[in-house]
C-alpha cells in the first residue's frame, strides 16, 4: 500500500512549518485536478500540432519555406 | 534586493511534499512575490504548478509558451486553478530545477486578483527548452491569506524550494 501523500504547512504568521499527511478529501482534489491539468495537457498539444499540420499546409501552397515565410513577417 | 523585498517565510524540502501551502499571509505589505525552485519525482520530463488561493479555484488566464524555440499562445477561463508553469521531473536533466517567479499586486485589496507568473525549466541538455508565461486573475476579492502548490502528478522532489516575499510602497 503507498504512503499517504504529505503536505508542509508554512505559517507565515509564526514561522513555524509542519509536515502533515492529506486529507482523504484534499487527496481527491488532487486527483480530479491531475486529471483535469492531463486533459488541458493534451487538449494543448492537439491543438498545437493541428496547427503545425496547419502551417505546413498553407506554405505548400504557398510554395515557400517556413524562414522566408518569418522573413515577410519580419 | 531592494529595501523594499521582505522574505516573510520560506521553506527548503527535506522529503518529497505533494503540496506545500503558506498561511496566515500577513497583510502588512502591497504587494507579494514567490519564487520557487522546482522540481518533481514522477516519471516524466516535465510536470506543472499550480496553486489556489484561500483554498478556492476560480480564474483565468492568458499563457505564452515556449517549447525548444516553438512559440504558442493559449487562454481559458473558469479554470481548475491557477498555473504556475513548467517544472522539471524526474527524468529531466539530474540535479536540475525549474524556476517561478509570481508576482501578485494589492494581495490584501477587496478587488480580484491579477498575476503574473514566470517559469522556465534549468536545462543542460541540447533538447527540451520549455518557458511559460502567464497573465493571471484569481476571481475572488478577499484579501490573500493563504497559498497552495500543488505538482500535477505524485510529488515535489527534495530540494525544491518556496520562498515568499512582501513588496512595501510598490
Amino acid at each position: 500500500m503507498a504512503d499517504t501523500p504529505t503536505k508542509v504547512i508554512v505559517d507565515c504568521s509564526t514561522g513555524i512549518t509542519e509536515v502533515l499527511p492529506l486529507t482523504a478529501q484534499e487527496i481527491a482534489d488532487m486527483e480530479t485536478a491531475r486529471v483535469a491539468a492531463e486533459a488541458e495537457r493534451v487538449e494543448r498539444e492537439a491543438e498545437q500540432a493541428a496547427n503545425a499540420i496547419l502551417k505546413a499546409e498553407i506554405l505548400d501552397r504557398l510554395g515557400i519555406t517556413e524562414a522566408e515565410a518569418k522573413l515577410l513577417l519580419s | 534586493m531592494p529595501a523594499t523585498y521582505t522574505l516573510i517565510s520560506s521553506t527548503t524540502l527535506s522529503s518529497a511534499q505533494a503540496t506545500v501551502v503558506f498561511s496566515s499571509i500577513p497583510q502588512t505589505y502591497t504587494d507579494l512575490e514567490f519564487r520557487l525552485s522546482v522540481r518533481g519525482t514522477s516519471s516524466a520530463t516535465i510536470r506543472n504548478t499550480r496553486f489556489t488561493v484561500n483554498g478556492t479555484n476560480t480564474g483565468s488566464y492568458t499563457l505564452l509558451q515556449g517549447t525548444n524555440g516553438t512559440a504558442v499562445s493559449s487562454s481559458g477561463s473558469a479554470q481548475a486553478h491557477i498555473q504556475s508553469g513548467i517544472t522539471s521531473a524526474a527524468t529531466a536533466t539530474a540535479n536540475t530545477f525549474s524556476s517561478h517567479s509570481i508576482y501578485i499586486p494589492n494581495y490584501a485589496g477587496s478587488t480580484t486578483k491579477p498575476m503574473s507568473v514566470y517559469s522556465a525549466m534549468e536545462n543542460n541538455s541540447a533538447t527540451d527548452f520549455y518557458l511559460e508565461t502567464y497573465a493571471s486573475l484569481q476571481n475572488q476579492t478577499t484579501a490573500i491569506t493563504d497559498i497552495t502548490f500543488a505538482i500535477s502528478a505524485n510529488n515535489y522532489a527534495i530540494g525544491s524550494s518556496f520562498y515568499l516575499y512582501g513588496i512595501s510602497n510598490a
